[in-house]
């Protein structure tokens, strides 16, 4: 388990030394990703202007407060892809890693977040210049801010896992490719990606805290932006570890099975 | 008749950013970058007739290539002028363009998920083809190479030997008059180097054509070339005959002995460069050789001896070596 | 014309070798469904709390999300796989071969490549904005199917001298896959219509990635909403950028060769 983590905390060393060299070309990628928050964001506080300065409980400040945070929330929880992964294999990368004494979830966890290490510094700047261009309206709830860091941290975990899930399925077929995709147009709007969940019809609601999108993506906004009663936070923790449990599991079912199908197919 | 290739003091130098190690050298980099000129070709020349095979040999960054792009168009020369087939390259000219062909070892330009049959497609839109004299060509080449079954497959699905042969098919399927032929066959093995060797002598005695060909390998200059030119640092180090170039160069030569006591010690002629069951291969200078060549004869009990030029690469190095001194000259 | 024919022959070799592989077209088909659906339920969520957006109704952005569609179709049908292969062309050194060719460059790498199923967006496009058009009440006349293709043509057209001018700077700077990315994700802008954005941003979507011609200007001419000003603009900005992106590119070429620029 020490070994484990010191690894881990190398390749995450690592990584924030070799993404420093590229921040240039990361501050362009985060510009998409600000780019679609910024879309949202107009979209929503328009219709609340429109119906008198409110949205199910969203003003035009908490509208912008929620897709500004919405920024960096994002930047935690985005993983890398199922077609990522088939090029990985194609360059022969993957190879390189099973013979590695440590299990290539850990090595990408740590890659990962270096990675994302270095843009979220470089994100933080960004966040400020949208605030300017959308002021936002914050209510600071102190102990919602400790929170937060957990479950961050778990909606990394969550996420992270059930894509390394879903990517390691791809051994089997690529066809498995359009099932993915309805996975991810279901997050999309689950998760609290395309609007803050409120908005959402109440069935759809109850679906997403149903799911787990919800507590990928949601949760720790919610959380943040103080909008959750220590009660829900809690539900919500457990949640998470729920979801995270059935993800976990599901990676060990999946791993040996996964790996002799590669190996059986030539890698 | 008007010469294929001129070239008069043909030079490219390029400008290069340094930059060395260390943190304080990245940051004045910011600042202001430090540029050095490095001049990849000085000022050379030389003439091809129509119909020529001429060999470029010179190690890496010697100027082969850097020649062979400024030859085909794809550079802009720095200094000096040439003149290919009465056309100035770096005009490229369509006029110029669909008399000229370059090939590339290991870079491929057939489009990679078609068949080859349909690049040559492609090629005869762009090269303007007439139908008929284009299906002509293509008979005579899918035979000439054996192609018949690997035109029909896409490209990606092909080996590495097979894919230089429609790619060298399809790189003359416009039937060009000069041929620029870059380490056309890096990577290949014996038996298609000899292949694609045999195919490019073809159609150089079949067209006339003028073929300029940079290679690693001896074998393809020996097997295609009467003619070499030897470049290095940018600079012709000799511009004629293989055969004369041997001879030039040539200080020591080979004695291959065969004594009939194998384990005599024969280091007192000569550098025993070889030796292997049966025979000794002796390095000894030329103008040592006769005197050599009787004193063994005299002193040794011999089943067999022969005097030998040296292996070409060792010439070459030879020749390297001499430029090295001329370099920064 | 010499150019015609080598572009036709391009287009026909990648269409005939594409209709091979039939699974393709069911997985594209599949991938556009989806995205369509995305973009529908944004709409529906959207329509649940408001009646119009900024003066747009459903319908009415029904049809946006139609151009979107039809627009990223013909993008990822004829212009990125071209413009990438630009990129990997000037890494790769394959680009030589091209310049090589006695046919103008620009031509050349424009056409090499063409994914024939994309065009199932182009499909579903049109399919979506006719149904809006018709459900608006209105009938599709001549003369506002030329306006709409006009208007559609200068959009194309100053996207690909868009992305011909992104893929032109990578003679200079060779990793520049981040810039395509990013100009793909400011695309994403063109799903609803430039006029909800604040000043410097429709600038920026009118400019810098030219959504606004893109997207919205073909949808404001479905919509009768199109001004005279719109379409002059967007003729001469398409005028403009194809010129700017040529001369552009004969810059790049200059700079690759090692001219004295």
């Amino acid at each position: 388990m020490r070994r484990t983590l010191r690894i881990l905390l190398a390749e995450y060393k690592i990584a924030v030394l070799a993404t420093f060299q590229y921040r240039v070309q990361m501050g362009l990628e985060l510009l998409g990703l600000l780019f679609e928050g910024v879309v949202y964001l107009v979209v929503w506080t328009t219709i609340a202007r429109a119906r008198g300065g409110e949205v199910s409980g969203y003003t035009v400040g908490e509208f912008a407060a929620y897709f500004i945070a919405w920024t960096f929330v994002r930047n935690i929880t985005t993983g890398w892809s199922l077609s990522w992964m088939e090029e990985r294999i194609r360059r022969g990368e993957f190879n390189a890693l099973l013979t590695r004494p440590i299990h290539p979830y850990f090595t990408d966890m740590g890659r990962m977040l270096g990675h994302k290490t270095t843009s979220g510094i470089t994100l933080i700047p960004t966040m400020l210049l949208m605030a300017l261009a959308f002021p936002p309206e914050v209510t600071v709830v102190p102990w919602a801010l400790v929170a937060v860091v957990p479950a961050l941290a778990l909606a990394f975990l969550l996420r992270y896992t059930a894509l390394y899930v879903t990517a390691l399925a791809g051994f089997w077929t690529t066809r498995i490719g359009p099932v993915f995709e309805l996975w991810f147009l279901t997050e999309f709007f689950l998760s609290g990606r395309v609007a803050p969940l409120a908005v959402l019809p109440i069935w759809a609601q109850q679906l997403a805290s149903a799911l787990p999108f919800r507590w990928m993506f949601s949760f720790p906004l919610e959380l943040l932006l103080g909008r959750l009663s220590p009660l829900q936070a809690g539900q919500g923790f457990l949640m998470q570890a729920v979801w995270l449990a059935v993800a976990a599991l599901l990676m060990r079912a999946i791993w040996r099975s996964a790996v002799r199908q590669y190996g059986a197919v030539g890698g | 008749m008007e010469l294929a290739i001129e070239v008069k003091e043909l030079s490219k130098t390029y400008r290069v950013s340094e930059r060395s190690a260390g943190l304080v050298a990245a940051l004045k980099g910011l600042v202001r970058r430090q540029k050095k000129d490095v001049r990849a070709v000085r000022s050379i020349n030389f003439q091809v007739e129509p119909g020529e095979v001429v060999g470029f040999l010179g190690p890496n960054g010697a100027g082969k290539t850097t020649t062979l792009k400024m030859l085909s168009g794809l550079l802009y020369p720095t200094g000096g002028e040439a003149r290919v087939l009465g056309h100035l390259p770096h005009k490229r000219e369509n006029d110029y363009l669909r008399q000229i062909t370059l090939v590339t070892g290991q870079r491929n330009q057939l489009v990679w998920d078609i068949p080859a049959i349909d690049s040559y497609e492609l090629f005869k839109a762009v090269y303007d083809l007439e139908p008929q004299a284009f299906k002509r060509t293509m008979d005579e080449f899918v035979e000439l190479l054996e192609l018949q079954e690997l035109i029909k497959k896409p490209v990606r699905n092909l080996s590495l030997g097979e894919r230089m042969k429609v790619e060298i098919a399809g790189a003359l399927m416009h039937r060009p008059r000069v041929l620029f032929l870059d380490e056309p066959t890096l990577g290949l093995d014996v038996t298609m180097q000899r292949r694609i060797r045999r195919f490019f002598t073809e159609y150089n005695q079949r067209e006339g054509a003028t073929v300029l060909l940079t290679s690693h390998y001896m074998a393809d200059v020996v097997a295609l070339c009467k003619r070499v030119i030897v470049i290095h640092h940018g600079r012709i180090l000799f511009d004629g005959d293989l055969s004369a170039l041997v001879q030039k160069f040539t200080t020591h030569k080979r004695l291959q002995v065969k004594p009939e006591d194998l384990t005599a010690d024969l280091s007192s002629y000569g550098e025993v460069v070889a030796k292997d069951s049966g025979s000794v291969s002796l390095r000894v200078p030329r103008e040592q050789v006769p005197r050599v060549t009787a004193r063994l004869l005299a002193e040794v009990p011999i089943i067999d001896l022969s005097v030998e030029d040296p292996p070409i690469e060792d010439v070459i190095e030879t020749v390297f070596a001499g430029g090295d001194d001329e370099a920064d000259a | 014309m010499h150019v015609l024919r080598v572009g036709w022959t391009y287009l026909r070799l990648s269409a005939l070798n594409e209709l091979q592989y039939r699974a393709n077209l069911v997985v594209q088909f599949f991938t556009s469904i989806l995205a369509l659906a995305n973009g529908v339920a944004g709409l529906a969520l959207v329509f649940l709390h408001t009646e119009s957006l900024q003066g747009w109704g459903p319908m009415e952005l029904l049809v946006v999300v139609g151009v979107y569609t039809l627009i990223g179709g013909l993008i990822r049908a004829f212009i990125q796989p071209n413009m990438w292969r630009i990129m990997d062309g000037v890494q790769e050194g394959t680009l030589d071969y091209t310049l090589t060719k006695p046919a103008d460059s620009q031509l050349l790498v424009s056409v090499t490549e063409f994914q024939l199923w994309k065009l199932v967006d182009v499909l579903l496009g049109t399919g979506v904005l006719v149904f809006a058009v018709l459900k608006l009440g209105g009938t599709i006349g001549v003369a506002q199917a030329g306006l709409f293709a006009l208007v559609l043509l200068c959009g194309g057209l100053i996207l690909y001298s868009l992305w011909l001018a992104v893929a032109t700077a990578s003679f200079w700077v060779v990793r520049i896959w981040s810039l395509f990315e990013m100009f793909e994700s400011m695309y994403q802008a063109g799903r609803w219509p430039v006029g909800i954005y604040p000043e410097w941003l429709r600038l920026a979507l009118t400019f810098i990635v030219p959504v606004a011609f893109a997207v919205t200007a073909p949808a404001e001419a479905l919509t009768a909403r199109l001004t005279p000003q719109t379409l002059v603009l967007a003729l001469a900005v398409a005028a403009g950028s194809l010129t700017a992106s040529r001369l552009f590119w004969k810059v790049g070429l200059r700079h690759y060769s090692g001219a004295s620029a």
